[in-house]
């Protein structure tokens, strides 16, 4: 750093500009739209640094990061880890809407994010291959059931039924 | 702490890659940017070996992608290496004959505030895993079965793909995010921040030899104040990287203009190779660059064929990436069918598309009321700028109109590519590609008349005793 000349008129010279510096960083920030972002994007990770900073195991920071699609999908793949088959299942789960109508939160993922975030295939109800699903993800009594398909014309049943709550699938 | 040490190692290990190819193409910069500049290009170099390795049918371990990294790195130097020749040309190098940086104390104020907006963009890219559908239904998802199967042609493709096109995208998140997972980061991502805290530096260092640092400074907190291009220095996707690239492309380019230096043409189209490789239609976007470049030969005397034959050197490299990532890879090597021209736009006599969405991107992006939220004031200070420079020194300087055309070409490029190539959406395609716009912008103020006369002032007032 450059602050020892032996001249004390750089040194002030040096102080003047570190002033107007201050004065154009304090203009930057009184700007409505930086002042916003400021305290809304880096100000407010700053804040939620403390506290991440002591939560480090990688399933909680995708816990926190992808919320309920994540949670949700995990419980449905817990479930088929436990029966030891879920290399074995192709499991149709309807779209978020679904959901939604029935007032339980799940942002369902689509077939290549749910086997990014558990490695389960899965398949929506307008996909192609759906009439192969053989387990099923339906409400149950406000909770997640999870059925294996034992009838091929009750799954086509579903399947439409499933089309209806979510004209988007 | 190892976290740390692995990621410096890394860091280290891409500087050296693209020290390597600094000396290999006897690049001639300013002072200060050669060290960004050789861990942009070794960032650069990490996203190719994987894929590299991929198309040789090599299976993707950690011991074969390392070990593929470290043979880059001594092939890349040998030049380097090479007893006297090689130092007689270091010695030429400015950036080493004066590696000395004289931070002033002024900067002080402005620096840590930017360490502090980027540190906080890094943790972020650190701690969470990604983010956008766009990967997690591709790159990423790719890379994390990569990991397991040691292939980027894995079970990911069995999987119903429907309602994706994303896993058909070139392998560069993919090969990044698999040699940073490998490394022993979980999310893989943190090569974002390294790309980023390169390229801040590098246009740091960039403004500052034209403007005082003070106005530097300035300049560089607006840009890096762009929320929307913020966010995406920890969501890992592809456009912030491609505008990287895009930039450092035409930097180089533009330092070919002035020195006619033919490394610096040849490391110009590497460069937008990369772009091209992370984004393929970034290839129209060179090729808009092209009268660009014969016009300022043309300047200098030069005849049509060495105009042809500049052109075919710049572009050669990104066609080449192109046919490789897309459709040799898209075609011969992934187990599903994508046919790729079904993308083009079938009626192309009809312009009416170009018109709408260059329309669209002004109201609906740039100037409205989201536009603020979206690219903060930078826009309206390159206006505020530009203007000032029209009316009070009527005319540009000749590195200010490069900077202006290479905007123009993303300005009118982005719309033309929404015409083109209609799956290019205005709220996610178009809105990202404006990154590319925005370092162009920075560049051109650096090179405003108005700018560096007011640098100029404070130079000398701050030089006089």
């Amino acid at each position: 750093m450059n602050t020892t000349q032996g001249n004390g008129s750089p040194l002030k010279k040096e102080l003047i500009l570190v002033m107007g510096g201050a004065l154009a960083l304090a203009i930057f920030y009184f700007l409505p739209a930086n002042r916003i972002w400021m305290n809304g994007q880096p100000g407010h990770y700053w804040t939620e640094f403390k506290q991440q900073r002591n939560r480090l195991a990688p399933e909680t920071r995708k816990s926190e990061r992808y919320g309920t699609a994540y949670t949700r999908s995990r419980e449905i793949t817990d479930f088929f880890d436990r029966k030891g088959i879920k290399q074995q299942v192709l499991v149709l789960v309807p779209g978020e809407r679904y959901f939604k109508a029935r007032h339980f939160i799940y942002e369902t993922p689509e077939p290549s994010v749910f086997y990014y975030y558990t490695g389960l295939k899965t398949v929506r109800p307008a996909d192609a291959g759906a009439a192969d699903a053989n387990w099923y993800v339906h409400l149950q009594n406000g909770r997640l059931a999870i059925d294996s398909v034992v009838d091929k014309k009750a799954l086509a049943d579903s399947i439409q039924s499933f089309k209806k709550t979510d004209a988007s699938l | 702490m190892s976290t740390i040490l692995v990621l410096l190692l890394l860091t280290l290990v891409q500087f050296a890659i693209g020290f390597g190819i600094i000396t290999l193409f006897r690049i001639q910069l300013k002072k200060g940017l050669m060290i960004p500049l050789a861990v942009l290009l070794g960032v650069a170099v990490f996203s190719f070996v994987p894929f590299l390795l991929q198309l040789c049918h090599i299976s993707l371990t950690r011991v074969s992608i390392f070990s593929s990294l470290a043979v880059a790195c001594i092939l890349l130097n040998i030049r380097a290496w090479r007893g006297i020749k090689g130092m007689a040309y270091f010695k030429s190098m400015p950036y080493l004959a004066r590696p000395r940086w004289k931070l002033r104390l002024y900067e002080i104020p402005f620096l840590l505030l930017m360490v502090l907006i980027i540190a906080a963009s890094a943790w972020r890219c650190f701690y969470y895993p990604p983010l956008p559908r766009d990967v997690t239904s591709g790159s990423e998802a790719i890379a994390e079965y990569a990991v397991r199967e040691h292939t980027m042609i894995n079970s990911l493709f069995s999987v119903n793909l429907e309602s994706t096109n994303n896993p058909f995208k070139p392998p560069y998140i993919i090969s990044l995010q698999l040699v940073y997972k490998l490394a022993g980061f979980p999310f893989g991502q943190i090569w974002l921040s390294v790309l980023f805290m390169a390229f801040i530096l590098f246009l740091y260092r960039a403004l500052c030899h034209t403007l005082h640092p003070l106005l530097s400074g300035l300049l560089l907190l607006f840009f890096l104040a762009i929320p929307e291009m913020y966010a995406y220095t920890f969501l890992i996707l592809f456009d912030y990287s491609n505008a990287v690239f895009f930039f450092l492309s035409l930097y180089i380019l533009f330092a070919f203009f002035t020195d006619r230096r033919p490394g610096h043409l040849a490391l110009a189209g590497l460069l937008m190779g990369i772009a091209t490789y992370i984004r393929p239609e970034t290839l129209v976007l060179a090729a808009m660059v092209v009268p660009l470049m014969a016009w300022r030969l043309r300047q200098q005397k030069a005849g049509i064929k060495t105009q042809v034959r500049t052109a075919v050197l710049f572009l050669w490299p990104a066609v080449l990436l192109y046919v490789i990532s897309i459709p040799v890879y898209i075609n011969y090597y992934l187990p599903v069918k994508y046919h790729v021209p079904d993308l083009v736009n079938t009626h192309l006599l009809n312009l009416a598309p170009f018109f709408k969405r260059w329309w669209e991107m002004n109201a609906q992006l740039l100037f409205c009321r989201y536009g603020l939220e979206r690219y903060g004031y930078f826009i309206y200070l390159f206006l505020l700028l530009l203007l000032a420079e029209i009316v009070v020194k009527r005319r540009f300087t000749a590195a200010g109109r490069n900077w202006l055309y290479a905007a123009l070409v993303v300005y009118l490029g982005l719309p033309f590519l929404g015409w083109l190539l209609p799956l290019m959406d205005l709220d996610n395609t178009t809105k990202r590609g404006l990154f590319k716009l925005f370092p162009l912008l920075l560049l051109y103020l650096a090179n405003n008349r108005l700018l560096t006369a007011f640098s100029e002032k404070i130079n000398n007032w701050e030089s006089k005793s």
